[in-house]
């Protein structure tokens, strides 16, 4: 028994499972903005629908967070600054869950606009993946260490 | 008496003899004299042996001369010819076969330093080496190991040889000639010194410069390497924790590239909403409007998406979402009057949706468009009816 949890913690903390898990974050974290950064109008209707943000700041935020999004899984899937990008996106995913939450409990029937503008209304699910997706970056930002780009500047200091 | 006479008469020939001897010796040390100080005026080698050749034809009384310095170690030929001419160029090879066939016919066959010999060679070894001279005397001379040569000279003016004292005379020539060849060997020999020297001084002048420009470099070089692994050491610093520059930075960028990209997008959205910059729509209460509504002299439109509109709406009221606009517009409130009230509803924190439509409906004439103040909340409030 000792051995099946001394096996699971093993690989609960291991960091090539932080590694799949950034790479499958910023995969997806990529792929989610490709739309938005296409289709600004249709995701600043999405975020105006989650009635959170004053109504000055909607278009704002359509043009620049995908762009964040698209930042942030791109260093994360690279190695490059990644505790930094995963902390981005953890803030971020903290926030869509947020959003999420408020507008279950208010019971605004609308779809989350994680993808696109055309989505299923959005519901519980959709919230429990948010935070399933939260807690894989947590993950991350405690284990990962595997095939990070900028850790190979010991080795660089090293030539010098 | 007369046997007296004739014994004067033979001394007086044999002084006369003595002194025409004399006579020539004195002639021969002058001419060597003269071949000293002509020698002793250049260090060249060629200008040595022309002058030799000049003095000691002139002292031989000889119509053609031919003189040759050869250098064993560079295979250097030097000739001096007079009254007569080379067919062509003296190659190396030819000199060595040349000085070869000398030695052999040299009478002592000795190849000491500063030594003279007398050569007999056959006229046909010159004829095919290309001098055509009718040799009438020849030395071989050896300076040292590297240098050696022949001398050799052609008849006298009367057609004759150069008698035995004459021939003593060009050894002794030669043998002059040997010290200031050897003299002018030596300074050419300074000479080429000196200018490898030179050439080499120069060399390293250059080679300095060339180092002094590599310290320079290498300076600069260390300078680079300090800051490089300042820089990396800072960017290691930062690894492996969060960084809020680095939250700043994906935020600036962010920022910067939406705001291009959104500036180049055919689909371009204003950074701040245009209802903002619009004067807003003249507003009723939610009273007037009621008793308007019930009198059947307005049209009420929520604004809102389709969505938020089927979740709860004022009774009796058309959804014309802005998004839909047109095509709502049409099919709706295509036969409405221009002149005829239309009291908008719909708003959010997030979206004026009620000015949105309200704007575009003043954009079709219609002329009488108000919003209602409060909008859903307001007419709840006065428990009106919703459905």
């Amino acid at each position: 028994m000792m051995q099946f949890w001394e096996l699971m913690k093993k690989v609960l903390t291991s960091k090539y499972l932080a590694l799949a898990f950034r790479l499958y974050i910023g995969g997806i974290f990529i792929y989610a903005s490709m739309n938005k950064i296409n289709y600004t109008a249709e995701f600043s209707e999405s975020i105006a629908s989650y009635q959170l943000v004053p109504y000055w700041s909607v278009n704002l935020l359509a043009i620049v967070m995908p762009w964040a999004e698209l930042i942030c899984g791109i260093l994360l899937i690279t190695g490059i600054r990644s505790k930094s990008a995963t902390a981005a996106l953890g803030i971020m995913l903290t926030i869509f869950s947020v959003a999420i939450s408020f507008s279950l409990l208010r019971d605004i029937p609308i779809g989350c606009g994680c993808f696109s503008s055309v989505e299923e209304t959005m519901s519980w699910t959709t919230l429990l993946r948010d935070v399933v997706w939260l807690a894989m970056s947590v993950h991350i930002y405690f284990f990962d260490s595997a095939l990070q780009l900028d850790r190979g500047f010991p080795i660089l200091l090293k030539d010098i | 008496m007369e046997p007296a006479i004739a014994d004067l008469h033979e001394a007086l020939s044999s002084a006369r003899k003595i002194q025409e001897e004399l006579d020539r010796r004195v002639f021969h040390l002058q001419t060597l004299s003269d071949l000293n100080s002509e020698l002793s005026t250049s260090i060249r080698t060629e200008e040595l042996l022309q002058s030799f050749l000049l003095v000691t034809m002139g002292a031989l009384g000889v119509s053609q001369g031919f003189a040759l310095v050869y250098d064993r170690e560079t295979r250097g030929v030097r000739t001096a010819v007079r009254g007569l001419e080379l067919a062509g160029e003296l190659s190396a090879d030819a000199v060595e076969r040349l000085l070869y066939k000398s030695f052999e016919a040299s009478e002592n066959r000795s190849l000491a330093a500063m030594s003279v010999t007398a050569i007999t060679v056959p006229p046909e070894v010159f004829a095919e080496a290309g001098i055509q001279i009718e040799a009438k005397a020849g030395v071989m001379y050896v300076i040292d190991q590297r240098s050696l040569g022949i001398i050799l000279m052609g008849p006298t003016i009367t057609g004759g040889a150069p008698r035995p004292e004459e021939k003593e005379l060009l050894f002794a020539h030669t043998a002059s000639f040997m010290v200031f060849l050897k003299n002018a060997r030596s300074f050419e020999t300074i000479q080429a010194l000196n200018d490898d020297l030179v050439r080499r001084n120069e060399e390293l002048r250059r080679t300095i410069a060339e180092l002094t420009e590599a310290k320079h470099t290498i300076a600069m070089f260390e300078v680079a390497r300090a800051r490089i692994r300042s820089l990396v050491q800072r960017e290691l610093q930062h690894v492996g924790r969060v960084n809020l520059l680095d939250l700043g930075l994906i935020c600036l960028l962010a920022t910067v590239l939406g705001v291009l990209f959104n500036f180049a997008s055919p689909q371009s959205l204003t950074l701040l909403p245009e209802t903002l910059f619009r004067p807003s729509s003249t507003p009723i209460d939610a009273v007037a409007a009621k008793s308007l509504l019930d009198s059947g002299k307005a049209v009420l439109v929520d604004a809102r998406p389709q969505e938020l509109y089927a979740q709860k709406h004022i009774k009796g009221a058309i959804n014309v979402p802005s998004a839909l606009f047109d095509i709502v517009h049409m099919m709706k409130l295509g036969n409405l009057e221009e002149e005829e009230l239309i009291i908008v509803y719909g708003r959010t924190i997030s979206k004026l949706y009620d000015e949105e439509v309200a704007y575009r409906l003043r954009q079709r004439d219609h002329e009488n468009v108000k919003v209602l103040a409060g909008g859903l909340r307001a007419w709840e409030s006065l428990s009106y009816q919703v459905e």
